[in-house]
């Protein structure tokens, strides 16, 4: 955690409850002392060294993009590896002397070397410019370096080089499920060093690599692009809710789960309005029906558990896989899309997000809940309903209608935590 | 964790890094040793894309073949491996076959190089076709890396098909380029060390 801002709030929030009496001024002193020991020393030079390792790593690459003719094959591989030796064995030095940050830069500096090196001899040899197994080396490299050395900057660059390996294989249109082997590896790692930003990482691994397989897997399974996307807004729905879930317990990560799931629903939502398919003719829609009913049955259980949820939410985010549904039913033949109904339902999406986020006391929940309403109404001002006014008209009616109902809600809390105070009193 | 688990854990790791780039030149190496060697005949490319940083992208006249001029196996799909009978002619090679597999019986100045379907599509020429389709064809094979600013003149000897592709081919169809011949004289070489 960054300690100085925590610091300087924490300091000027003990003013007040001093001020205020809430705190005694024994306990705000004890406190601030208790801040002055913990004080560990400033992570800035280490963060320095890992941007210059990544600087000399650029750096690496682009001596070897310039094809430099003056040296043999021999002396650049030669010249290579024994940089490589280098930073692992000056890693291993300051790994030793308890320089741990500034050994994670020598390793990332190992990593971009064998990178460099994968780079040169595809060079070289004249390999295919996709090179899709280069980067697939590439990043097993990073990898077993992360495992054998526990290293931290070496997992986020493996996690990051299977990302790119990934999205050249997405290009062949067909499944790529050996992503998931390499995947698997690096989030067993993260959760291993329970560090947040690789398993932040490892998240976002697999949601890209759900939505870059989502086209070949619904066109070999013979579904139309709504049906899978509403099977996908079922699971993220279900991931947001075991965060929800998982919060009460008082589980690290919940709230990226209920961050990523969020994310996703209002996405998928968003792209399924944009889609120009059609469901197609065979569909059955068994499953994405049986994923929607799965969501509710999963939501109505949380609201059971849990008091923050209740049979609302239960029923909104049910909304997002049977509203995609409904959308790719609604779906004209030339491929139109029914904005009167998904562009209204993903406003209204957005509002419940907010007030079910703020309930959570999720912020970044409340964020997402804002910016999908305003990229909504973008959209839709880009779009327009046919003409100008239609627009006008409709955002008109939606601010009114928005002002008027906030106002009945707080007429309707007020009411509420009036009657609360009545009935303790 | 221990001085010892440190110093094993960077030795694999660097050891595996060392071993898999070493079996990278090594494959290239056996490749470019095979005796077969072939000329392609090179074919221009999208203007747009013509030279990218450093390297010159290279298309084949053998990467779109016509249904009815030269026998194609009909059960080739997008995705296959293709494999191409070639015959070993000057100053280019010819296409003569398009087969599912590496051929079991090939002839004198006969060899084959493995390429992956692309694309089969109807052909929309205004020249005389009999069948009027096109199975386009991609090899591991599409750029040549060359000296920093030297490749504009490659790049118009290829527009006008004077530039010829060196290729080694071994017994499985696997190809890697060996180097480039310009009006028949040949001005690039890939040496293997």
């Amino acid at each position: 955690m960054w300690l100085a801002p925590y610091s300087k709030r924490l300091t000027k929030d003990l003013d007040t409850w001093t001020t205020k009496g809430w705190v005694t001024s024994e306990n705000a002193n004890a406190i601030r002392a208790s801040l002055e020991g913990d004080k560990t020393p400033s992570r800035l030079p280490v963060v320095i060294t890992i941007l210059g390792a990544v600087l000399i790593g650029f750096s690496v690459m682009a001596f070897v993009g310039a094809n430099w003719t003056e040296m043999s094959k021999a002396l650049r591989l030669s010249l290579l590896a024994i940089a490589m030796w280098s930073a692992y064995g000056t890693a291993a030095v300051l790994h030793l002397r308890k320089q741990s940050g500034f050994a994670e830069a020598a390793l990332l500096i190992g990593v971009g070397v064998f990178g460099a090196s994968i780079m040169l001899v595809g060079q070289m040899y004249h390999l295919p410019s996709d090179f899709s197994a280069g980067l697939l080396v590439w990043s097993l490299g990073a990898l077993i370096t992360a495992w054998t050395v526990k290293s931290k900057s070496a997992l986020i660059a493996a996690q990051l080089l299977m990302m790119g390996w990934a999205t050249n294989e997405f290009a062949d249109s067909a499944l790529h499920f050996s992503y998931l082997v390499p995947w698997a590896a690096a989030a067993a790692l993260a959760i291993r060093l329970n560090w947040a930003p690789a398993k932040h990482l490892a998240l976002i691994g697999l949601i890209f690599w759900l939505l870059g397989n989502g086209e070949p897997l619904a066109e070999t399974i013979g579904w139309s692009r709504f049906e899978l996307l509403s099977l996908l807004t079922s699971l993220f729905a279900v991931l947001m809710l075991t965060g929800i879930a998982a919060e009460q317990k008082g589980k690290p990560f919940a709230r990226a789960l209920q961050g990523y799931g969020g994310l996703a629903l209002l996405a998928l939502f968003w792209t399924a309005q944009v889609n120009y398919e059609e469901l197609s003719a065979g569909s059955t829609l068994i499953i994405p029906v049986l994923g929607t009913g799965i969501v509710f049955a999963f939501a109505f259980l949380t609201a059971q558990r849990v008091k923050e949820v209740n049979l609302t939410d239960a029923l909104a985010l049910t909304t997002f896989p049977a509203g995609i549904l409904i959308i790719g039913l609604l779906m004209t033949p030339d491929g139109a899309a029914p904005l009167w109904f998904s562009a209204p339902s993903l406003l209204i999406l957005c509002v419940w997000l907010i007030a079910f986020a703020t309930r959570l006391q999720n912020r970044f929940l409340i964020n997402l809940g804002f910016a999908g309403f305003g990229g909504e109404a973008l959209y839709l001002y880009l779009e327009t309903f046919g003409t100008l006014l239609d627009t006008a008209a409709f955002f008109a009616i939606g601010g009114m209608l928005l002002i008027a109902g906030g106002f009945v809600w707080e007429r309707l809390r007020s009411r509420a935590t009036a009657a609360q105070t009545e009935a303790s009193s | 964790m221990t001085r010892t688990r440190i110093i094993i854990g960077l030795l694999v790791a660097v050891t595996f890094q060392t071993a898999i780039l070493t079996q990278m030149v090594w494959a290239q190496i056996t490749l470019l040793r095979s005796p077969t060697e072939v000329v392609l005949e090179s074919a221009p490319v999208d203007p747009r894309d013509l030279f990218r940083g450093d390297y010159v992208i290279l298309n084949y006249a053998i990467a779109s073949l016509e249904y009815g001029e030269i026998p194609i196996d009909e059960t080739l799909r997008t995705g296959d491996d293709a494999y191409v009978v070639l015959k070993i002619t000057s100053p280019y090679a010819t296409p003569f076959r398009v087969l599912t597999a590496y051929p079991d019986n090939l002839g004198d100045n006969e060899t084959a190089i493995k390429g992956r379907v692309s694309q089969i599509q109807k052909s929309f020429a205004e020249r005389e076709c009999t069948r009027c389709q096109i199975i386009h064809l991609s090899y591991p094979l599409d750029n040549y890396f060359v000296p920093e600013g030297t490749g504009s003149e490659i790049e118009e000897y290829r527009n006008e098909r004077a530039l010829g592709v060196i290729v080694a081919l071994n017994g499985e169809g696997d190809a890697a380029i060996k180097g480039l011949m310009m009006d028949g004289e040949k001005i690039y070489d890939t040496p293997l060390f």
